[in-house]
């Protein structure tokens, strides 16, 4: 190769290529001349370096980047095509309640519970009432706190809202989980009771977040389910033969009530979400 | 100008008072915090980190009051916090765990938030180790993950807890790199139980007992305590404070008489901080 060349590169052509701005034609037409001329090639090097950051470092920035942050996972794509802010969906991908063994502990209580409710007859039902509105609220205990998060103590100290973050994840929780449990619930032979604890679950959730205010999400979570469970019994009368009364349609403006007043302690309580399960 | 200001701040359990009425006053510069196990170093980190809130007491940190929501989200945006222990998300790489911190830090602009991850692991000197598993790392490294999300933004105000344990020889002296620069201008308090990491970074020392601040002042006043009180001799002495057979076969004491034949030396932070503790201990028995 020589460098005996009777014309170089014109200047704008040659800032055009450094730059990335020509077309693949002229680019290669580029490369072919900077091979043989010794000179086209020293003004390319000396262009490549522009502000103190070379392009091979800018390359290697874009390599390293691709390399180190691996493509966000479907749902987390998916979440940030439907208008979710970037950060917000990886914050919410991160909680353990969306990974796969926790769907797949859902469904696998959900089909036991449909499964018991369908061979058996009012005690089957009272199992399927008590496990699908606690279903969420496991959720959510597994969505936010000390137990569920192993930073949790790093992420509290940090100036994100956790408010912000619970409510996000709760929606979440219930975006994944509610399907499931729904069509678990039609599949059961008793017609409307297979949707009619959607209310007190949405309680539960509620009451979830208004406890851990002042308690760990877990706990709140733990108190809540046995209540729950208590408030089903008890429903039920002798002999555990009436579990469809704890959700009958009298008792809808009770949990839209309990919904409502325990949102509002979430609202006003919000800043205590982030210590460390203590009342603050 | 003072930067941390705490003032009779107690943290209280039922009757139980784990810290104090304690007062204090911290400067940008890297400040220890010695004492014994349960001394209420990790409560007062706790505090300062503004994930748990005192009992009573007032606390100014950084111009703001993190008992208050505004002030606690004021001091967050200029905090960087190493608790004592640190988990990890499942099948986190120290990459992906320090941009999920830094995401909630508010970088919310992805290649800038990229651009922090990377400077920091470097730092650090995890940059090689980035894409691994964080559950294949060794204790170290994934201690120095810890620490990476830590160093985030440069914040004005690092509390860390214990940031040296696990760390080999040279991770240490790269650690002590980094925090004495970062305590240029940054106020940097570490709880530590080296005594040799607050000689070789602090320019402060506190020494914190039973909830209580039992010492605070430089580190050069703190060794200046001991001088005269710390012996080379051939034999044991039982009633010494503190013995022991050094490398050389000879013992090294520590304590107020010195033993027969005893040859003075220089004392170092350690030697002062038994003594401190020492005296602590006689005064508690008296």
């Amino acid at each position: 190769m020589t460098s005996h060349h009777t014309w170089h590169l014109d200047e704008d052509l040659l800032r055009g290529y450094v730059g990335g701005t020509v077309d693949g034609a002229h680019a290669s037409s580029v490369e072919q001349h900077v091979l043989r001329c010794v000179a086209c090639r020293t003004r390319v090097n000396a262009l490549v370096t522009v502000s103190g950051t070379s392009m091979l470092d800018d390359v290697w920035i874009r390599v390293a980047d691709d390399l180190q942050s691996p493509r966000p996972p479907v749902t987390e794509r998916v979440l940030t095509r439907i208008g979710l802010a970037a950060d917000d969906a990886l914050l919410l991908w991160s909680a353990p309640a969306f990974k796969a063994p926790w769907l797949a502990a859902t469904v696998a209580t959900l089909a036991f519970a449909t499964l018991a409710a369908s061979i058996n007859d009012q005690r089957g039902l009272m199992f399927f009432l008590i496990v699908a509105p606690l279903l969420p609220v496991a959720g959510v205990a597994l969505a936010y706190g000390p137990m569920a998060d192993p930073a949790f103590e790093v992420a509290a100290a940090t100036p994100y809202s956790a408010l912000r973050l619970v409510l996000l994840r709760t929606v979440a929780v219930l975006a994944t989980t509610l399907p499931l449990a729904v069509a678990a619930g039609l599949l059961l032979p008793w017609t409307g009771l297979g949707v009619a604890w959607l209310a007190p679950s949405l309680a539960c959730v509620a009451a979830t977040l208004a406890a851990s205010t002042w308690v760990t999400v877990s706990r709140a979570a733990v108190c809540v389910g046995v209540l729950w469970t208590t408030v089903v019994a008890l429903a039920s009368g002798p002999g555990f033969l009436s579990p469809e009364v704890a959700v009958d349609l009298a008792t809808l403006p009770i949990y839209a009530l309990l919904t409502l007043a325990a949102l509002a302690v979430v609202w006003m309580r919000g800043g205590h979400l982030n210590h460390l399960g203590e009342p603050s | 100008m003072t930067d941390i200001a705490l003032t009779g701040v107690t943290k209280s359990y039922g009757s139980t008072h784990v810290l104090d009425s304690v007062d204090l006053e911290l400067h940008a510069g890297v400040t220890g915090l010695l004492g014994p196990n349960g001394a209420g170093k990790t409560t007062l980190l706790r505090i300062l980190a503004t994930v748990l809130a005192p009992t009573s007491g007032q606390l100014c940190v950084l111009g703001n009051d993190p008992t208050t929501a505004p002030g606690r989200t004021a001091c967050r945006r200029r905090l960087g916090y190493l608790p004592q222990e640190t988990g990890f998300p499942r099948g986190f790489t120290p990459f992906a765990f320090v941009n999920y911190i830094a995401a909630l830090k508010e970088w919310t602009d992805r290649e800038a938030r990229h651009d922090e991850v990377r400077r920091v692991l470097d730092q650090v000197g995890l940059s090689e180790l980035s894409t691994k598993k964080l559950r294949r790392l060794s204790g170290g490294q994934r201690h120095r993950a810890a620490l990476a999300q830590a160093l985030i933004g440069d914040p004005d105000l690092l509390v860390l807890d214990e940031p040296t344990t696990g760390l080999d020889p040279e991770q240490r002296a790269s650690l002590r790199r980094v925090l004495s620069a970062a305590g240029h201008d940054a106020v940097v308090l570490l709880a530590t139980h080296q005594t040799e990491d607050v000689a070789a970074l602090c320019e402060r020392v506190i020494v914190l007992d039973g909830g209580r601040v039992r010492w605070q002042g430089t580190v050069t006043e703190l060794v200046a305590t001991a001088i005269g009180r710390v012996w080379l001799a051939d034999e044991a002495q039982p009633g010494a404070l503190a013995s022991w057979r050094t490398g050389t076969g000879r013992f090294h004491h520590v304590g107020h008489a010195p033993p027969a034949g005893a040859e003075l030396v220089e004392p170092s932070v350690e030697d002062a901080y038994l003594l401190l503790r020492g005296t602590a201990a006689d005064v508690a028995v008296a």
